[in-house]
């Protein structure tokens, strides 16, 4: 019997975004069943790495490799990746008023089958989990994410993952947005999915509590676009405790400063609430 | 419901009525009074037509839809006067394809007079869309109400696609608001809908559906209910393999 593991391969990842460099050579292994934490101060290229994994076309891919199951990763388009195994969970998922969940989720199914999912066993398995993630009930009818909160965006991009049977999922900070029994009811659903399909797992969090239910099997650190530090769960623990610091020190780093873009006001015509030109 | 296949150039209609056009020009004329009526105007004749359309609606509350999904040219010029005690709710859905210019001129005439318009509009390349969506609320209709908001999507840079929203207000006492969204696809909806695994085409056919089929239950009070459906899965899966 041939077993396949599912193995998603970065060599040696060079990024630009708007001719900026961002990721400077990032080397990373991830097979079927492990969990990567991936960690880091904000601005450094932790969810440039994800969204250049799934094809964003906002970031270019200057030199180095992406391969999953060793196929050339950035030949294909965004939909063929996803059609292979590979999701994003992302940070701030897009708002599709006017579609609702249903017609997306079956029609992302279907895109996937030779045969199209029967509907009933399609609402079978949506009702199922959207129960498990004590979702509301009327999901389903509902437009993706358009009035959602942000948890209930974030717990509607697990129930999409969940439909979607991925191999290797990449959760960019899925735990923001969410309290505390929600971070709960969202890692058991990821671990009970890891269980069931030997899902592989690459996960962006600044919190520990959502590692500590999660468990990851490696970590790694990225600063200034490199992985600089790597471990496992440990790692996780001692950043938690410590932060950067003691790393830029040891390692004698200095962080990307997260910028923001200046905003420039031309001022307004409104008036104060004493009555006198703003 | 009546269906009434329109292929006389006047037609008079006094009741709720499912009116599907098979003639170049067609004045349709109404004075519906003391009821609740609901109207769907279809547009399914191979050619160019020109719909001149005079209401007066009086203590009633009238709901009428335009579904116009076909390449064909159309000049469409609609004046409805909405009275006392009375509701207007129009919904419209245009394939922006060819020639159209559509004109709605919408009074409120007299006091508690209510009208609500909706559009939903899809332009493709070859389009010359011209929409000018009049409300008017005339002196002495106080505590009358007029809505309209359209929704414009452009796909493939239309030749042309104009969206007019206009208010006229002639009462102090009264409630009135305008929305007008004009634009193509979100790249970003779009990766994310590739990133679920549907292609451009598969995610634009969602997109589009959600456009000409705005919601489930919006034709369902009328016997084309399913067939204007099935219309419009057709019309998206016809645009989609372009």
């Amino acid at each position: 019997m041939v077993i396949i593991m599912n193995i998603l391969e970065i060599k040696d990842l060079h990024v630009n975004v708007a001719e900026k460099e961002i990721l400077k050579g990032v080397d990373l292994v991830v097979k079927q069943g492990e969990i990567h934490a991936i960690m880091g101060p904000n601005g450094n290229g932790k969810s440039t790495l994800l969204q250049t994994i799934m094809g964003h076309p906002s970031y270019t891919v200057t030199s180095g490799s992406i391969t999953f199951n060793g196929e050339d990763v950035l030949q294909m388009s965004v939909d063929e990746r996803s059609r292979k195994g590979l999701f994003l969970a992302m940070q701030y998922p897009k708002e599709i008023a006017g579609v609702t969940n249903s017609d997306f989720l079956r029609a992302a199914i279907n895109s996937r089958l030779e045969k199209n999912i029967s509907l009933f066993k399609f609402i079978k398995e949506m009702e199922s989990n959207i129960s498990k993630l004590k979702m509301k009930e009327d999901l389903a009818h509902r437009f993706v994410n358009d009035g959602f909160s942000g948890g209930e965006k974030k717990r509607n991009e697990i129930l999409q993952m969940m439909m979607l049977h991925p191999s290797i999922a990449m959760l960019d900070e899925i735990d923001s947005g969410l309290d505390v029994d929600a971070i709960k009811l969202v890692s058991d659903a990821i671990l009970e999915l890891k269980e069931k399909s030997d899902l592989g797992l690459m996960i962006v969090s600044h919190y520990e509590r959502f590692f500590t239910m999660i468990k990851p099997t490696h970590s790694h650190v990225i600063v200034d676009g490199r992985i600089v530090v790597e471990g496992d769960d440990e790692l996780v623990y001692k950043i938690d405790n410590d932060g950067y610091d003691w790393l830029y020190d040891e390692l004698k780093i200095q962080p990307v400063k997260e910028s923001r873009p200046l905003v420039y006001s031309l001022g307004t015509c409104a008036r104060n609430p004493r009555g006198k030109n703003a | 419901m009546p269906k009434i296949i329109a292929n006389d150039d006047v037609l008079v209609i006094n009741e709720s009525s499912t009116i599907i056009t098979r003639n170049k020009t067609i004045n349709l004329e109404y004075q519906l009074s003391d009821g609740d009526y609901s109207i769907l105007i279809l547009n399914d004749y191979d050619d160019k037509v020109t719909l001149n359309e005079k209401g007066s609606i009086s203590n009633s509350s009238v709901k009428i839809a335009y579904l116009e999904l076909d390449r064909y040219d159309l000049e469409q010029n609609c004046h409805i006067e909405v009275n006392k005690d009375s509701s207007l709710q129009v919904n419209t859905t245009y394939l922006g394809t060819g020639n159209k210019k559509i004109v709605f001129d919408l009074f409120n005439n007299e006091p508690n007079s209510l009208i609500d318009i909706n559009n939903n509009i899809v332009c493709l390349e070859d389009a010359l869309f011209e929409l000018e969506c009049i409300g008017t609320i005339r002196k002495g209709a106080k505590r009358s109400k007029c809505h309209q908001s359209s929704h414009c999507l452009t796909i493939d840079n239309p030749r042309k696609a104009s969206v007019l929203p206009v208010l006229n207000i002639d009462e102090n006492d009264v409630e009135a608001s305008h929305s007008l969204s004009s634009g193509t696809i979100d790249e970003e909806i779009l990766f994310y809908m590739n990133s679920r695994g549907l292609n451009k085409k598969e995610a634009l056919n969602l997109i589009l559906r959600s456009y000409l089929m705005p919601n489930d239950n919006y034709y369902a009070e009328f016997d084309e209910g399913t067939l204007i459906q099935e219309m419009a899965v057709r019309k998206v899966d016809e645009i989609c393999s372009m």
